[in-house]
C-alpha cells in the first residue's frame, strides 16, 4: 500500500479571513518529494510553506487539486490514518505538542492509539528516545526539559509510529542556538542514517544547506527550486523576495565582486576556508 | 535613566515544592543610551531578568533601580516606570487586539489620558519610528504579514515614548526581510536616544548590532562585555551553549591554517576587510 513519493497535483487552497473575504494559501502547487529525499521549504512569512505541509498530513484538504501521500489521496478518508501514520508532522511551538507528563508516556501516545502491543510500544519507546538521544530522560517530565530537547521528545513521538516520511514546520524556531544544533543535527541523522523523507520548513538559511533540494514559495507558488548550492547562487532574487542567503554567502559573494576568486557556492566554514587557502598559496 | 541590578535574586513559586531559582546574584549597571544584548540558553534567566525592569516581577532579594532609585521603595509608581521602560514580548502580535492598527498603536497613549491630538501625534511618530507605511493605519491587524504585525505591536510599546526598551525575542519567527525590518527598528531607536535591551538567540544579530552583551547562564552573569571580547572567548561561549557567529569560526579556522588575520570581528565588512588585507599584504610581499 505505501509505495510512490509524496506528490501535489494543482493544489489550491483559500481560507476565509472574514463573510465576503477569502486569502489564496495556495495557487496551483505541483510537487513531487522523493523517497528519501531531504527537501527544504523556505519562503516569506504568508507565502503558504506552512499550509501546504498541513496538506501532507491531511489537517487541510484541497480546494482544488490532488495530493497523494505514497499513492494513497488525502480527499479519501479511508485513508487519513494510513497517511498520518507515515507522514508525522513536528511543530515550531515545543510546548504546543506534548500530551503527556512523562517523557516515555508522550513518545508511547501515538503508537498506543494504534493498538500496538505494549512489549511492541515498549520497544519502540526505547527504539525512538534512544535515536534522539534522550533515552536517559525517559522518566523525567517533559515541561522541566529544554526546548531542543522538548523537540527530540516530538520527533521521537513521531518515529514511534515508525512513519515513511516527517514533516517539521519550523522545529528550530523557538530554540537557543544548542536546540537548533541537537535538532537539526537528528533531523539529518534520521534521513541520513534511517533513510526517512525528510520535508523541513525553515527561515534559517543555513539549514537548507543540508538539503537534497530547496523549494521557494511565494504567494502561493513554487517559484524556484534545486540544490541549495544553485538556489543561493540567485542572491538578488532571493533578496527582493525578502528571502537570504547564509551569512557566509555572503561574504563569499563580497569577495568573489572584490576579485578575490573564490567559489561564490562556497557556503559553510569548511568550503570557505578550503577555498581561501587554495587561493593563497596560488599567489 | 539608568537601569541598576544588585545582587539581584528571583525564585518563581517560593516554599512551595516547585520552587525554582530563575536568578541570583546578578548585578550591572546599564546607562542611558547603550544598545545591550542579553544572551543564554533558553531557561538561563534572560526574559526573567528584563520583567524586573519595569517591575512586571518583583525581586526575591536583592535590588532594582532605576534612575538610581529602588523601584519598590515605598513611594515610587510602578505605573509611571513602566511609561518609562517599555517591554516588548515574544511573539507580541498574539496580544493586538483592536480592529484596526491605529486603534491599537493608540491604546496605550489612550489610558494615559493624553488629548485626541497628542494621542495621535504619538499614533504618528510611533508609525514613523517601526517603519509602517501610513496606509496600513486604518486596516485590520490581522490583514498584515507576520513582520507588519510584529511592528505594529512594537509601536504600541513605542508610542508610551519609553526611555528605555527591552525586546524579548523581537524577531523570533519572521522571515528574513521582517527580521532585518524589526532589526533596523532596534538600531534607529537607539540612534534617537533612546537605551535599548535585547534578548536575542541569533548571535549573528547581536554580534552585529549591540555594543555590549550580557550572558547569563542558569540564572547567573557570567559575562559582561563587548561582542568583540565576549565571541572571541570560544571555549567560554560553547561551555555556556551559545555559539559564535560564523565569521568568527572562519577567522579562527584561518588563523590555525597560518592566516595572520585578527579573529575578533564581529560581522561579515570586519572578516571580508582582514581577508582582503591578508592577501593583498602577501601579494606585495
Amino acid at each position: 500500500m505505501v509505495n510512490g513519493t509524496i506528490e501535489t497535483r494543482g493544489l489550491c487552497h483559500s481560507y476565509d479571513v472574514s463573510e465576503d473575504q477569502q486569502v489564496t494559501a495556495l495557487a496551483g502547487v505541483d510537487i513531487e518529494v522523493k523517497r528519501g529525499e531531504f527537501l527544504v521549504i523556505i519562503g516569506p512569512n504568508g507565502s503558504g510553506k506552512s499550509t501546504l505541509a498541513k496538506h501532507f498530513n491531511v489537517l487541510l484538504l484541497p480546494d482544488q487539486g490532488d495530493v497523494l501521500v505514497f499513492g494513497m489521496n488525502t480527499k479519501d478518508p479511508s485513508n487519513t490514518w494510513e497517511i498520518r501514520r507515515n507522514a508525522g508532522m513536528v511543530f515550531q511551538n515545543p510546548d504546543n505538542q506534548i500530551v503527556a507528563t512523562v517523557v516515555e508516556e508522550d513518545v508511547a501516545f501515538g503508537p498506543e492509539n494504534l493498538g500496538i502491543k505494549p512489549a511492541e510500544i515498549r520497544e519502540r519507546v526505547e527504539k525512538s528516545l534512544s535515536f534522539v538521544g534522550m533515552l536517559p530522560y525517559r522518566r523525567r517530565a517533559p515541561h522541566l526539559l529544554s526546548g531542543g530537547q522538548k523537540q527530540r521528545v516530538a520527533i521521537a513521538g513521531v518515529l514511534a509510529m515508525e512513519p515513511q516520511c516527517i514533516i517539521l514546520d519550523e522545529p528550530t524556531a523557538m530554540l537557543d542556538p544548542r536546540g537548533r544544533v541537537e535538532v537539526m543535527n537528528t533531523v539529518l541523522q534520521m534521513n541520513k542514517e534511517s533513510g526517512l523523507t525528510v520535508i523541513h520548513i525553515t527561515h534559517y538559511m543555513d539549514e537548507a544547506l543540508y538539503a537534497d533540494r530547496v523549494l521557494v514559495m511565494d504567494r502561493g507558488h513554487v517559484i524556484m527550486e534545486g540544490p541549495p548550492k544553485e538556489v543561493f547562487l540567485e542572491k538578488e532574487k532571493l533578496l527582493s523576495l525578502g528571502l537570504d542567503v547564509p551569512p557566509l554567502g555572503k561574504l563569499a559573494a563580497m569577495l568573489s565582486s572584490a576579485g578575490v576568486h573564490v567559489r561564490p557556492d562556497a557556503l559553510t566554514v569548511d568550503e570557505l576556508v578550503d577555498e581561501l587557502c587554495q587561493l593563497k598559496s596560488r599567489i | 535613566m539608568p537601569i541598576e541590578v544588585k545582587d539581584l535574586a528571583h525564585i518563581y513559586s517560593t516554599g512551595s515544592t516547585h520552587q525554582s531559582r530563575a536568578l541570583s546574584g546578578v548585578s550591572f549597571r546599564i546607562e542611558d543610551g547603550e544598545f545591550v544584548g542579553i544572551i543564554g540558553p533558553t531557561g538561563s534567566g534572560k526574559s526573567t531578568l528584563i520583567q524586573h525592569f519595569n517591575g512586571l516581577l518583583k525581586p526575591t532579594s536583592g535590588q532594582v533601580l532605576v534612575d538610581d532609585r529602588d523601584i519598590w521603595q515605598k513611594g515610587m509608581s510602578l505605573r509611571s516606570l513602566r511609561q518609562k521602560v517599555g517591554l516588548v514580548f515574544q511573539y507580541p502580535e498574539q496580544q493586538v487586539f483592536e480592529e484596526t492598527v491605529r486603534e491599537d498603536i493608540a491604546f496605550g497613549p489612550k489610558n494615559l489620558g493624553l488629548s485626541s491630538e497628542d494621542v495621535a501625534k504619538r499614533v504618528e511618530d510611533a508609525r514613523k519610528m517601526v517603519g509602517l507605511p501610513a496606509d496600513l493605519l486604518d486596516r485590520s491587524p490581522f490583514e498584515l504579514s507576520g513582520g507588519q504585525l510584529r511592528r505594529v505591536a512594537i509601536a504600541g510599546v513605542v508610542s508610551m515614548k519609553p526611555k528605555v526598551l527591552a525586546l524579548d525575542e523581537p524577531a523570533a519567527g519572521l522571515d528574513p526581510r521582517g527580521r532585518d525590518e524589526v532589526l533596523e527598528n532596534m538600531t534607529k531607536m537607539h540612534r534617537m536616544g533612546m537605551t535599548v535591551c535585547l534578548v536575542s538567540h541569533n548571535m549573528e544579530d547581536v554580534a552585529r548590532l549591540c555594543q555590549r552583551l550580557l550572558v547569563l547562564s542558569e540564572g547567573k552573569l557570567v559575562a559582561d562585555g563587548t561582542p568583540r571580547e565576549i565571541f572571541s572567548r570560544s571555549s567560554f561561549v560553547a561551555e555556556v551553549g551559545l555559539r559564535q557567529p560564523e565569521v568568527v569560526s572562519l577567522m579562527e579556522r584561518l588563523r590555525s591554517r597560518g592566516w595572520n588575520v585578527r579573529a575578533d570581528v564581529v560581522n561579515i565588512q570586519e572578516a571580508y576587510a582582514e581577508i582582503i588585507r591578508e592577501l593583498g599584504r602577501r601579494q606585495g610581499s
